[in-house]
């Protein structure tokens, strides 16, 4: 837990409250300016996870692949070990494409608890605030308590009127849909990409209904870059906003009893 | 298909870390109010009545099986008790913050009157009896406009029939103990008033985060001075023979002039003050929050002793029969000798001392609020050599 707090609270707490000093004691703004740090810092691991994932899809999507599957449907080892043979044929480690995407856990988790400890909307939380401050950055006891409020939001306490977490839910789901990965024709493939961006939604949608809406910020703003960040080296698929299915598996597939994949 | 379920299972770990372990079960330690026989316990949804003799619960508010507002309340801030009324500030359903004030029957816990401070709580079915604060937040076109948050955080204070209390809505409060009818409202402060008001004479006497010291006509409400401490304040005042002191987030014990509010000295702290000094015999004693312990002249703020005997120490010490009994994070309730400050003796317990020891002097204990501990509120001889009781309520 110390080590926890740090390598990444500490660091974050008090980059959260320079830049609060900073930029005009406007949480709302600082929020949204230290959320671009933090994506810009971690847009190398970010994009290594998107470059992954294409090239996977479209892996999975080639007629190779499609007649390695066809070829050993009745025997998974087998399938298995061709797909591994695919892999190292065309240089890919699957690690490549989960690691980083884990590796960014660990940050969300960090900026959402300094975010809460930052608000310090309860005594538990400013205790824990007093806890992280570094002493030698001058005047940054000074800053407390920060300004919260904005628009109709106490940025401390969840939105009472739900905007915050419709807006994190149609972010959250648009981003999933916008930076889909080629189609599959693997239907249990589509199956798990619809239902990640469906869980994502929802969790999101669920963190933004139950905690303090200065997250919510931290979301919409994040799930906005995210979309600017794909755009940048990849086609945005505009067109699966409204799509609730991705793909529609190929017959052969299906014949030899692939499940279904719902449109 | 591995990269997605990763994904999920990663989706999993953070929401299990954030709800779970990154966030605390309550958001503040409990609330404690005493008399001569019982101690009234701020234990997050009700309000126990708990005899200092044994430890055993005489009643609890609200009632097993009574009507409670939708989403439940909870109770954090210390009670304001007299002989004849016990007056107790909610933080308000789930996450509402939309707090309520309730007058109690000291003997049974019975509810006399109750006083709300938005719409929301007005509107409620099991609210409709309670009175309305003047300066109730107000639905425009069926929605709050500003956000609400009229949460009771630092606890009540009960003189002569009149309840007076800071809320988190940046206002204060004096209100008529008998039948909970507003007689003012004070509404300078820019932050939220985490402490109970202290009273001095005519005045009352406020700390605000705002990092100001208010000193209010108690008769009127109307603002007498105002001193900017140059940081936030979370605790409140002590006063004693014209001279208040207060600690500050600035790392500061300051005394002031009560009448004019003017300093008269100050003196530096390793690291925040967060609560009310205790001043027995000339002499405060208080805490910063690395966990030294100060002893320091009331007269002049010449220091008599300081001892770094405790981890991260929030509360103020209580102090009687020549020990200074200081509870910390990790659990330890210490007796430091008041001539010295050398420890007299030590025990632990479970959880986090974060609340104020409380003297119960006629049973002869030291009462402690155990933060996510085993029992809510433990009962220590004087002496610390045993525990008199423990109280844990059922659910």
């Amino acid at each position: 837990m110390d080590l926890w707090n740090t390598l990444i609270i500490n660091p974050m707490v008090n980059a959260l409250l320079f830049l609060y000093g900073l930029l005009f004691h406007n949480l709302t703004l600082t929020i949204v300016v230290f959320t671009v740090i933090i994506r810009a810092i971690t847009f190398p691991l970010t994009y290594q996870s998107q470059k992954s994932q294409k090239k996977m899809a479209e892996m999975q999507n080639s007629p190779e692949w499609k007649h390695v599957q066809e070829k050993y449907a009745k025997d998974k080892d087998k399938l298995a070990q061709e797909q591994m043979k695919m892999w190292q044929a065309a240089g890919y480690n699957p690690l490549s494409g989960c690691l980083p995407l884990v590796l960014q856990f660990p940050i969300l988790i960090g900026m959402y608890q300094a975010i809460t400890n930052a608000i310090a909307a309860s005594p538990i939380q400013l205790y824990n605030l007093s806890t992280h401050l570094y002493s030698f950055l001058p005047g940054v006891t000074n800053l407390l308590p920060l300004d919260n409020t904005f628009l109709w939001l106490n940025l401390g306490l969840p939105d009472p009127y739900y905007v915050m977490p419709i807006l994190v839910a149609a972010t959250s789901w648009v981003q999933s849909k916008v930076m889909t990965p080629p189609p599959s024709t693997d239907p249990q493939m589509a199956q798990s990409t619809q239902m990640t961006a469906l869980m994502s939604t929802l969790m999101f949608a669920w963190f933004s209904l139950s905690f303090a809406s200065g997250l919510s910020i931290y979301f919409i703003v994040g799930n906005i870059l995210g979309i600017i960040q794909y755009g940048m080296t990849n086609p945005l698929k505009w067109e699966n906003i409204f799509s609730l299915g991705l793909s529609t598996p190929t017959p052969a597939i299906e014949a030899k009893g692939g499940k279904k994949s719902k449109r | 298909m591995r990269l997605s379920w990763t994904y999920l299972v990663a989706l999993g770990a953070v929401a299990v870390v954030t709800t779970g372990c990154g966030a605390a079960p309550t958001n503040s330690w409990l609330g404690l109010g005493l008399d001569d026989e019982h101690a009234y316990l701020a234990g997050g949804t009700h309000i126990y009545a708990v005899s200092l003799t044994d430890g055993k619960e005489a009643w609890r508010f609200p009632k097993a099986g009574a009507t409670v507002r939708s989403g439940g309340e909870t109770f954090l801030a210390d009670p304001g008790v007299s002989t004849d009324m016990i007056v107790v500030g909610s933080w308000g359903p789930g996450t509402s913050h939309s707090g309520a004030v309730y007058g109690l029957d000291p003997a049974t816990g019975d509810q006399k009157w109750c006083l709300v401070f938005d719409d929301k709580a007005a509107t409620e079915p099991e609210m409709a009896n309670c009175q309305k604060s003047p300066d109730a937040t107000a639905f425009v076109l069926g929605v709050f406009l500003p956000p609400i948050d009229n949460r009771v955080v630092g606890g009540v204070t009960l003189q002569d029939g009149v309840a007076y209390f800071g809320m988190a809505n940046n206002h204060v409060y004096a209100v008529d103990a008998t039948d909970g009818t507003v007689k003012w409202i004070f509404d300078q402060p820019t932050h939220p008033v985490w402490a109970a008001p202290v009273i001095d004479g005519d005045r009352v006497l406020v700390s605000s985060f705002d990092h100001s010291v208010y000193a209010i006509d108690r008769a009127t409400g109307n603002l007498v001075w105002q001193q900017d401490m140059g940081a936030a304040l979370a605790g409140g005042p002590v006063v004693a023979d014209g001279t208040l002191f207060v600690g500050t987030f600035g790392n500061k014990l300051v005394a002031l002039d009560s009448a004019s509010g003017a300093e008269r000295w100050s003196y530096t702290t390793n690291y925040w003050v967060w609560d009310t000094p205790t001043l027995v015999d000339g002499v405060l004693y208080f805490s910063d929050l690395q966990g030294t312990v100060y002893a320091v002249t009331a007269a002049d703020g010449s220091e008599v002793w300081r001892q770094a005997a405790s981890g991260f120490t929030r509360a103020a010490p209580a102090v009687t029969n020549g020990l200074v009994y200081v509870g910390d994070h990790n659990g330890n309730l210490v007796g430091l000798k008041t001539a010295d400050g050398s420890e007299s003796w030590r025990q632990t317990v479970k959880g986090q001392l974060q609340a104020t020891p409380r003297i119960a002097p006629a049973q002869g204990l030291v009462l402690i609020l155990p933060y996510q501990g085993d029992a809510s509120v433990t009962a220590f001889t004087l002496d610390g050599t045993r525990v008199a009781w423990a109280y844990q309520p059922t659910q």
